[in-house]
């Protein structure tokens, strides 16, 4: 239960964002299917805003849409006065940064040669990392508390390591949004609490605004000042976590009961009589 | 880069495979007789040493170093835009539609030099056919490799066809020794044909260098890198197969260069492109070079170097893959 000053400047915004895959494999008469309907919000500097809702309910994609990944056919996304729209992706990538979740490449990279990928918006097109972009790289690594696995073999890292990596990563593109899709998802226990203490960490000393999709409801509890419920591709309810999670919207959007109860200064969820 | 003394070695066993070619063959050449004839001494060479070295052997080796180097840098480069370690220089088809062009221009009984054109002309056709059929869905680069293969089997069947149909006794053979590519009636002619395609693709390649790697983390998160993956894609896929078209079109079909070569120089520097693009143009010339020096010096007639590529290069990726695999790629 982070409570931020809203400092007013808002630096990411949705109006009315919709979003449908053209595809005529899910549906027979060959129309589109929805996954995003009229979705609007606002994210302040310094914000951590989660989105929580059940598989399939369009956090995904509402995620790709606000990083350039995908083209919204309707609405509008602004960073700051600009329309993402009218930004290439080269200056999209330098204001938003979007953290993948993990996934083993191909080729094992060292850990290194991952992070200073995300200079690729500061370099010109044919040229190549110079010193300058290898040091920042080392500072991020070194922020985040992974400067020992430099020199490591990507591949060989455990979840919370590469989640570590693809954060420092993200850091190098010096965003003002980081965009992080499912941060825990495959992380054990300490991990899930370390990265999500690393992200607070981002966002209350340096100003980045967060924005995330979560699974579990008392993470969000704990380590959001924002949060949507998505179902369906329509946001239920937006809010304080602490205003909007509770027995009544959990039974509404995870047809689950669940009962709040208070230590402190935490609120938290448990299921409940299943 | 695992350790940055590799490359200098890399390099130095370059120039001494380039070296001790120019001695290797039927003639015999002396080493003041190269010397002579390279650098003018005042020691007086015979006619025949002179055209030997300069109009047979370093042709020769220009254009063996021209054909490795560019098939090893475009098998690294289509790897990492297929993701896919497993990727030839000839995945979208190139070789059989060279091969069916050489065979058709055989057939019609066309000069050397059409038979090169045709050769050309036909690869890039081949190429072009299979982003045609494969391009449909725009996110998948499985449905190009598919297509690659569809287009590959409808230029074999069409070989095959050509080879049916061609004197057995003049044009078939000249068929059949062009396809198992060979180096040993290359002039400078050929070179300077192919040469133009070949540079622009290596320079080309080696200027988004760095950029391969992004695109192989996958392409939703190369656009989240401010990267335009269509316009990287399209880059290597030009510049792969003006390279891979140009050299089948010097030399007939030469496999397994492209394919065991990028392993190699990953498990020697690690699979960062901004190492393994310059060196596999190094380490793939010199690799050639060193196939193409036995099949014209260990027996006592010339072996297809077509043939000794796969004989040395199957053996060699099966090692490879059985006890290196962790060091050059994952999955």
């Amino acid at each position: 239960m982070r409570e931020r000053e809203n400092q007013n400047s808002i630096v990411l915004e949705a109006r009315g964002v919709s979003f449908s895959y053209k595809t005529n494999r899910h549906n027979k008469n060959g129309e589109s299917l929805t996954v995003l309907n009229s979705i609007s919000f606002k994210v302040a500097r310094g914000d951590v805003f989660s989105i929580i809702g059940p598989n399939g309910s369009g956090k995904t994609t509402l995620l790709k849409c606000l990083s350039g990944i995908l083209q919204p056919q309707n609405g509008k996304i602004y960073i700051g006065r600009k329309n993402l729209k009218d930004l290439t992706p080269r200056e999209i990538a330098k204001t938003i940064a979007y953290v993948p979740q993990i996934h083993i490449p191909v080729f094992p990279y060292r850990v290194i040669e991952v992070v200073v990928m995300g200079r690729a918006p500061h370099i010109g097109q044919f040229n190549l990392p110079k010193k300058h972009d290898i040091e920042i790289s080392y500072a991020k690594i070194e922020q985040l508390g992974i400067a020992h696995l430099a020199s490591r073999d990507y591949t060989t890292l455990s979840g919370g390591e590469m989640q570590l990596v693809l954060i420092a990563r993200a850091l190098t593109q010096e965003p003002e949004v980081l965009i992080l899709d499912e941060p825990t998802s495959h992380l054990d226990f300490k991990n899930s609490i370390l990265v999500l203490e690393k992200i607070n960490e981002l966002a209350n000393q340096l100003g980045i605004s967060i924005v995330m999709s979560m699974h579990d409801p008392n993470y969000t509890l704990m380590y959001s000042n924002m949060g949507a419920f998505l179902k369906n591709g329509r946001i239920h309810y937006i809010g304080k976590p602490t205003e909007i999670i509770n027995e009544r919207t959990i039974k509404e959007i995870y047809d689950i009961r669940v009962k709040t109860i208070t230590t402190g200064n935490y609120k938290w969820v448990v299921p409940f009589n299943i | 880069m695992k350790n940055k003394y590799t490359p200098i070695v890399i390099l130095i066993g370059f120039i001494v495979i380039i070296a001790s070619s120019l001695f290797i063959g039927r003639y015999p050449l002396s080493l003041p007789k190269v010397l002579g004839v390279l650098f003018n001494t005042k020691l007086k060479v015979a006619e025949n040493d002179r055209t030997v070295l300069l109009l047979i052997r370093l042709p020769r080796i220009i254009a063996v170093l021209l054909v490795g180097g560019g098939l090893a840098v475009s098998g690294v480069a289509l790897q990492g835009l297929f993701k896919n370690p497993l990727v030839s220089p000839y995945v979208l088809g190139v070789s059989s539609g060279s091969g069916f062009g050489a065979a058709l221009a055989i057939l019609l009984s066309l000069s050397p030099i059409m038979v090169q054109t045709f050769a050309f002309t036909f690869g890039l056709l081949a190429v072009f056919l299979a982003i045609l059929i494969g391009s449909r869905n725009e996110t998948s680069s499985l449905s190009l490799v598919l297509s690659g293969i569809i287009v590959g089997a409808l230029f074999s069947a069409l070989i095959s066809l050509v080879k049916y149909v061609a004197d057995p006794f003049d044009k078939l053979p000249a068929i059949v020794f062009w396809l198992m590519g060979s180096f040993s009636s290359v002039s400078y002619r050929e070179i300077l044909i192919s040469l133009p395609f070949i540079l622009t693709g290596i320079v080309t390649l080696t200027l988004i260098r760095w950029r391969i790697n992004i695109l192989a983390m996958g392409e939703e998160e190369s656009v989240s890198l401010g990267e335009n993956p269509k316009i990287l894609k399209s880059l290597i896929i030009i510049s792969t197969s003006l390279i891979t078209a140009a050299s089948v079109s010097i030399s007939g079909i030469i496999g397994w260069v492209g394919l065991v070569i990028p392993h190699i120089v990953r498990i020697l520097v690690g699979p960062n492109n901004r190492y393994t693009i310059p060196l596999s143009i190094v380490v793939g010339g010199g690799y050639l070079l060193v196939i193409d020096d036995i099949s014209r010096a260990l027996f006592p007639i010339e072996i297809p170097i077509g043939i000794l590529t796969a004989i040395v290069g199957a053996p060699v990726f099966a090692y490879l893959l059985k006890f290196k695999r962790s060091s050059g790629w994952t999955g």
